[in-house]
């Protein structure tokens, strides 16, 4: 297929995934309507990390603590009376900011140092948010003063959704994609090429982190309720499960990964411990067993089947452009 | 002063067998072993349970720090092993160990805080005015001795010579004969038993919980970065560093921000320094 009709044909995909969203947001009851924003809201902070850690490679441990600055942000300067659009861009622009000083700081470190630096950014954030009880009413949270209509809320998450989607989609095709790209193949070779890798590290994770605060800006609105627990390095680690089960930098991953790791445990109801058990097995195994996770898996499984007919002798490696998708 | 001293020198302790045990790994596997946060608890957990069904202390000790050899083990055997040759899925695989043994503690013993008797907890040492909990001595003496052990073994024997001949040089150590496969099994055997030794002298202290390792873990990785990773040396002198710097910042600036201090710490060193403080062996860090 040609580029232009490809790129027109994933972009009319992702319109159909937001209008089922929107379809199952108004449709479904309850419990599961809930259940069903949890996984959009989780499935666009995880398209940031995507960007981080799908594309560079780099084991980012703080996207929960920048889903967390955006739920906090905006609904602390709504308290204070500001209007809600303006409360949603500080609260974007503000995590922002803050994404930029860890940036600056771990960005130039490597591998291992980065993910235990992003680590502790996480656990220090939460350690505010629980001990700052003057601002944020510490451990049981704080309500959020609702800014928009039931219905607004629900039409935001169903356009921000494929919206996410559809800005990774570009992001990863774009020079920075290239750049994410040659760092996570070879770091030192693509330092050598003249890729400014702390620099681009840095600006990877300043994207990461607007898409997380925009998802804890709606996180906020549609819960009306906030604490530091929904913000914790252990959620965490689930965005970073979520991406590795779905596939690393692959387009649909944040929401088929969201839909395993909150939206699965929450629907089958067996308890905390048994579902995060299996969740762990699961991505122990998949780690393990299929590198390309999930969709790559899958993948591979139909291109061979394909390959069984058309050309026996194709080869099932997948080419950049396709390992994308 | 004096005081916050020794309380500095008794989390140093702590922060020290458990950085070793993850520098250990590190060294060997270039793993970030996240998951050592679940083997501490799950030995601490197995050291209540024996305890709990009125075995004396000291067997409850020994059946704890060896569960935290054999689940380490487990996890070189049936994880760690096969990413051997993909350090970019180390951190996964991790983090999905941790997720698994945390969550399985919480299944079998709940979330609820478990305490830990010990025969020495009514003790309360003084001297010149510092005054030191039975538990947090023996925490000291635990750590002390379990360390100046684990150098005797790294330094003298042929063993400890094998593991660090792996850590310096991978493919030199393999041409040279040693069995690459059972230095990685040993390294993380050592972790374990580490862990364990870390769980039965910590819990006491504290209660009991799935997450009871999660802010040492992070402290300990803070040391693991001071002292350079891969460093056994290095880690021990990092982590009575560090312990002394959280001491005092929780006592003269704020108690609640404790391990913020050993953040605070990290970030000077990883700004001066990207690859940390005592990178001698010069492994790169990737």
């Amino acid at each position: 297929m040609p580029a232009a009709g490809r790129h027109l044909a994933v972009m009319a995909g992702l319109a159909v995934l937001g209008l089922i969203g929107y379809r199952l947001l108004t449709t479904l009851e309850g419990g599961k309507a809930h259940i069903c924003m949890l996984v959009m809201v989780w499935a666009i902070a995880a398209t940031g990390l995507n960007v981080i850690l799908g594309l560079a490679g780099y084991p980012s441990l703080v996207q929960a603590s920048f889903f967390g600055g955006g739920a906090y942000i905006s609904s602390l300067l709504l308290q204070h009376g500001w209007q809600p659009a303006v409360a949603a861009v500080l609260g974007i622009v503000l995590t922002m900011a803050g994404a930029v000083l860890i940036g600056l700081v771990f960005a130039r470190t490597r591998g291992q140092y980065f993910a235990i630096g992003t680590l502790f950014s996480g656990a220090v954030v939460t350690l505010v948010l629980i001990n700052e009880k003057g601002v944020t009413r510490g451990q049981q949270g704080m309500p959020v003063g609702l800014a928009w209509s039931t219905d607004l809320t629900i039409k935001l998450l169903a356009v921000s959704v494929p919206a996410s989607l559809a800005i990774f989609y570009v992001i990863a095709r774009s020079h920075i994609g290239d750049r994410l790209r040659s760092i996570r193949e070879d770091e030192d070779l693509a330092a050598h090429l003249g890729v400014p890798t702390a620099q681009i590290k840095l600006i990877a994770l300043v994207i990461s982190s607007a898409f997380g605060a925009w998802a804890g800006v709606l996180q906020a609105q549609s819960d009306g309720l906030i604490s530091p627990s929904q913000f914790t390095f252990v959620k965490g680690f689930l965005l970073f499960v979520a991406i590795g089960l779905g596939g690393y930098g692959r387009l649909l991953t944040p929401v088929i990964g969201s839909f395993i790791v909150i939206g699965v445990p929450e629907l089958l109801d067996l308890g905390p411990g048994i579902s995060q058990i299996a969740l762990g097995v699961l991505f122990l195994v998949v780690t393990l067993t299929v590198p390309g996770g999930l969709i790559g898996g899958a993948e591979g499984v139909a291109r061979r089947a394909a390959g069984v007919i058309r050309r026996p002798t194709g080869s099932d490696v997948a080419t950049p452009s396709e390992a994308l998708t | 002063m004096g005081q916050v001293l020794v309380n500095g020198v008794f989390l140093g302790s702590l922060f020290a067998v458990v950085a070793v045990g993850l520098t250990l790994v590190y060294g060997v596997m270039e793993v970030p072993n996240f998951a050592h946060a679940g083997i501490i608890v799950l030995a601490a957990y197995a050291t209540f349970e024996m305890s709990e069904r009125g075995a004396p202390f000291v067997v409850a000790a020994i059946v704890g720090v060896a569960a935290g050899g054999v689940v380490s083990v487990a996890t070189e055997l049936f994880a760690y092993r096969w990413v051997r040759n993909n350090p970019a899925a180390a951190p996964a695989v991790a983090l999905g160990l941790l997720l698994v043994m945390q969550n399985t503690a919480l299944r079998a013993w709940g979330g609820e805080g478990k305490a830990l008797d010990t025969p020495y907890q009514g003790v309360l040492v003084r001297f010149g005015g510092v005054s030191l909990s039975g538990v947090k001595l023996a925490l000291i003496i635990f750590a002390a001795v379990s360390l100046v052990g684990l150098g005797l073994v790294l330094a003298r024997t042929s063993l400890g010579r094998a593991v660090r001949a792996v850590a310096q040089d991978r493919e030199a150590a393999a041409m040279l004969g040693i069995p690459i496969q059972q230095q990685y099994t040993l390294a993380f055997l050592i972790a374990g038993l580490l862990a364990g030794v870390s769980a039965v002298a910590y819990a006491p202290t504290f209660q009991i919980t799935p997450y009871m390792a999660d802010e040492v873990l992070l402290s300990a990785f803070v040391v693991v970065v001071v002292g350079g990773l891969g460093s056994v040396g290095g880690a021990v002198v990092g982590g009575l560093v560090l312990g002394v710097v959280e001491s005092f910042g929780a006592y003269y600036i704020s108690a609640a921000y404790q391990s913020a201090f050993g953040f605070v710490a990290l970030v000077v060193i990883l700004v001066a320094r990207p690859g940390g403080l005592l990178g001698t062996n010069a492994r790169r860090v990737a």
